[in-house]
């Protein structure tokens, strides 16, 4: 699909006027207090892109044990928290996978995450806060800068609008590539297929960081009912495998099966990790994901 | 029923091409279609559990290839047009005539022609359908219905293997008749005539049957006794025999001909004859005694029963004729004509030269003279001497017996009698002649004597000025001769009816056969009758003290051409000869389609099973 850029800031091929005009209002919800904001309150933030050590808070009960400062402790016997400059600032990371298994589906499933990174990312631009993209697969892997501010969001919507998929998909890898480069914890949304059999390992690793994490599963219509019939040879589209197969009955049953055990596992997993979790299909509309589904998960506000 | 051919031999080469097609089909369907697929991750138990089945998959597989291939061969097949001929009679009532005459038991075919001929007949019986109905008429020496109508094909099989052969002359005419009446009205009606075809044209029919003639026998390979007599000329001791043989073969046939006697051997010449040829053959033999001659040729030929004749070479001594007669110049004239009579005359007999008189001469004629009292053997012809019975004017002999030996060749009905005296015949005599219901002629045969009586006074018929009078005599003569056991045996023709004249006393005896069986035979008033000389050889008839001999032999030369005809004629119809019922073609395609429907159904079925 090629970009329509037109003049004025309406940006049409990814998200259409009014499902912007949607994300306007809402806001990226954050589970936890982050320090030093309360709700709906956003301080203006001190640019700066490095981690850097700026003031003291007093400790209150219920503040994260993480940030305490134990050398001021040891020094002055007093409880203090550090307070970190980004910290003010919402840091929204956008994880897309672009392996070629996103290639599938119709709308195509990378498709389908580009909507939604540009939707989030739009979310989070109007609200001021931090966006990141980072587009991962074993055959390239690329991050756009870390825009803020709606104005941000034309070169954001083109630089998702380029991403194609190829390659193998490598999650932990991804994920490892992304958290190297994250100058802050934020929320993390991962925008994915998940079929890979090093999953759990990604997911582990995203809950070893700091952050949260909001997992979007997304498959193909095809994947979540097979059509195809018939003596086939199947194919792996990234890892070149391939399998013989015969498919009737009882074979669809076994792969439904296998399917609901991998998402179940899938479920289990980002409860286990406290991930919120998604499941969408490609050719759903982006505009109920983002502005129902995830706000029902309080993803959104 | 014939073994399984093809119309269209040429449509089998096509199911090699389309089989392989379709081994093709099925080994290139093993190449699976590819499919991309993002991940096989979510495949993975999927394909385990396949592989699993695999065995059971590769079955299904060449169980589908194996059922389209059955049914491919079906088709091709099919179209191959599989029949059989099946022999079928096409006829819901059928006749079967059997020809059981002597040149039937020709060995040009398997057995003989007749066990040939009864072969193709349980053939026909085999192809007749379920509600079909069947009859058999058996030409032996009659013409008889073996088996009449009937739908049991075991009762008619039994019939047929039952039918005996015989050597009797063809009488296949009466047979067609007889089975052209047996079919009657019956619509579908067939007559089936298993012969050689050695039959005269048959008479013309208007009854709708369909004739059908099946012929046996293939070849003419035959040498035949046509003609075997012996006589003794006029003033010779000598017999002269006379034979005639013709060979039938196409090739020259080498033969020993051996006359008998009995069982003597009196003469035994090696002749050659050519093909075709008919020879006569004639031999000097001095023969001491009579006796039975039998001729024997040893001859490979087809038919044994046309190779053996019988004659009898009488007493070559005269036989000696006492006249008593006041005079009688016709009488006189006519025995002195007769070669082998010796004629004494005498005027008158006394009662006391009466013994003298039978002793001294074979037989003794009693013209007009009374009649002393009757040796115990002899000869003894009374003429005219009945003083008792009524008196008939201007008899006309309405009845006589023809065949007897004494009246043969006589034709005593044209014989002009001015008056005669009715006999009254006693126990022991049989009538000869009756004029209108009063006996004229009776004979008496005893042990050892013989008479016959005239009611009529030759003088006072016609008789004398007859032409058959000297044959009259001569065989009357003879008849009596003979009495003393010197019996001529009657030679017949096979098939031919035996009447003997027994005495009174007897009231039955046996028949010895040709083949040795023995038969017992009842005798009614004084006549014993023989109807079965079927067969070649000779007869024996005992009653008592008295032995009768006959003799069958074939001497025809209808019976001993063996070829087989091409074709037989009913009146102005010919049929020409063939081998059997029509055989049908019976197709197979039509159970191959239904067959090859089914399997594809079973297939169609099989595939769809599992999805």
């Amino acid at each position: 699909m090629s970009s329509s850029q037109a003049p004025g800031g309406e940006r049409k091929y990814l998200l259409s006027p009014e499902f912007l005009r949607k994300l306007e209002q809402a806001g990226i919800a954050s589970r936890e207090i982050m320090l030093g904001r309360t709700k709906g309150e956003r301080r203006s933030a001190r640019r700066g892109s490095s981690v850097e050590f700026a003031d003291f808070r007093a400790y209150v009960p219920g503040d994260d044990l993480r940030y305490l400062d134990w050398n001021a402790f040891a020094r002055l016997r007093r409880v203090f928290l550090k307070l970190f400059v980004e910290e003010e600032d919402l840091h929204i990371y956008l994880l897309l996978d672009t392996s070629r298994s996103m290639g599938f589906g119709s709308p195509t499933k990378l498709e389908w995450a580009k909507r939604s990174a540009a939707a989030l990312a739009y979310i989070a631009l109007c609200g001021g806060d931090r966006v990141q993209v980072f587009a991962h697969s074993q055959a390239d892997a690329k991050q756009s800068r870390m825009v803020r501010g709606r104005g941000a969001a034309p070169e954001l919507f083109e630089w998702l609008g380029d991403l194609s998929p190829d390659g193998g998909t490598g999650l932990p890898g991804a994920v490892r590539w992304m958290q190297t480069m994250l100058p802050a914890p934020g929320i993390t949304f991962v925008i994915s297929d998940l079929l890979a059999p090093d999953w759990e390992a990604a997911l582990a690793r995203l809950a070893a960081s700091k952050g949260e994490v909001c997992v979007l599963q997304v498959f193909s219509r095809e994947e979540v009912a097979p059509t195809a019939r018939g003596d086939l040879r199947l194919v792996d589209a990234e890892t070149a495998q391939d399998r013989e197969i015969t498919m009737g009955a009882s074979v669809l049953r076994k792969y439904e099966e296998e399917r609901d055990g991998f998402l179940a596992a899938v479920q289990q997993a980002c409860g286990r990790y406290s991930f919120s979790r998604l499941f969408a299909v490609s050719d759903e509309a982006v505009e109920d994901v983002i502005l129902k589904s995830l706000r029902r998960l309080q993803v959104i506000r | 029923m014939t073994a399984v051919q093809l119309l269209a031999p040429l449509a089998a080469i096509a199911f090699v091409p389309l089989a392989a097609i379709i081994i093709l089909l099925y080994l290139l369907k093993l190449r699976r279609r590819d499919l991309v697929v993002p991940s096989v991750f979510l495949w993975r138990r999927a394909v385990q559990d396949m592989q699993a089945n695999t065995p059971f998959q590769k079955l299904r597989r060449n169980l589908l290839m194996l059922l389209q291939l059955i049914a491919l061969a079906c088709v091709i097949a099919g179209l191959a047009a599989p029949f059989f001929l099946a022999a079928r009679p096409a006829g819901e009532s059928v006749v079967i005539v059997l020809d059981a005459s002597a040149s039937m038991n020709a060995t040009d075919a398997a057995g003989s022609r007749f066990e040939e001929a009864k072969r193709r007949a349980e053939e026909i019986a085999a192809g007749m359908g379920r509600h079909d109905e069947g009859a058999l008429v058996v030409c032996g020496g009659r013409a008889s219905v073996a088996l009449p109508f009937s739908q049991d094909r075991r009762r008619l099989a039994a019939a047929i293997a039952a039918a005996p052969a015989t050597d009797c002359l063809t009488n296949v005419g009466e047979g067609v008749l007889l089975a052209l009446s047996l079919a009657g009205k019956r619509p579908d009606a067939r007559v089936y005539v298993l012969s050689d075809g050695a039959f005269p044209p048959l008479p013309e029919t208007s009854s709708p049957a369909d004739i059908q003639f099946v012929r046996v026998g293939t070849r003419n390979d035959n040498l035949a006794v046509l003609a075997f007599e012996a006589a003794r000329p006029v003033g010779s001791e000598d017999h002269q025999i006379l034979l005639r043989v013709n060979n039938y073969a196409p090739e020259e046939k080498r033969t020993v001909v051996s006359i008998y006697r009995d069982e003597d051997l009196l003469d035994a010449e090696e002749m050659v004859f050519g093909a075709g040829e008919t020879r006569t053959e004639t031999f000097r033999l001095s023969l001491g005694e009579p006796g039975l001659l039998r001729v024997e040729l040893e001859a490979d030929d087809d038919l044994a029963s046309d190779d053996v004749a019988y004659a009898y070479a009488g007493d070559p001594s005269a036989v000696s004729v006492l006249l008593v007669t006041p005079g009688n110049l016709f009488l006189e004239q006519a025995l002195l004509v007769l070669p082998e009579i010796e004629v004494f005359k005498a005027t008158s007999l006394a009662a006391a030269e009466a013994e003298a008189a039978f002793r001294d001469h074979d037989v003794v004629i009693l013209d007009r003279s009374p009649v002393p009292a009757l040796p115990d053997s002899g000869g003894v012809m009374m003429i005219g001497g009945a003083s008792e019975g009524a008196e008939l004017a201007a008899p006309v002999i309405t009845r006589w017996e023809e065949n007897h030996p004494a009246l043969r060749y006589v034709n005593l009905g044209a014989v002009q009698i001015a008056r005669a005296r009715a006999l009254a015949p006693s126990a022991g005599e049989t009538v000869l002649a009756y004029a209108g219901n009063s006996p004229v002629t009776v004979a008496r045969e005893a042990a050892g004597l013989r008479t016959i009586s005239f009611g009529w006074d030759f003088l006072d018929s016609d008789l004398p000025l007859r032409v058959g009078f000297p044959v009259l005599l001569r065989n009357v003569v003879h008849w009596l001769a003979e009495s003393e056991g010197r019996s001529a045996p009657m030679r017949v023709r096979p098939g031919t009816v035996v009447r003997l004249a027994v005495p009174p006393d007897t009231r039955s005896g046996d028949v010895t056969m040709p083949n040795g069986r023995r038969r017992s035979l009842s005798v009614i008033d004084g006549q014993a009758t023989f109807a079965d000389t079927h067969w070649v050889g000779v007869y024996r008839f005992e009653a008592g003290e008295r032995t009768w001999q006959w003799t069958v032999d074939l001497r025809s030369g209808e019976e001993s051409n063996l070829s087989p005809r091409q074709e037989v004629r009913l009146g102005d119809r010919k049929v020409a000869a063939g081998t059997g019922p029509p055989e049908v073609e019976q197709h197979l395609w039509p159970a191959l389609v239904l067959l090859a429907l089914g399997v594809l159904f079973a297939e169609w079925h099989l595939y769809h099973r599992r999805y």
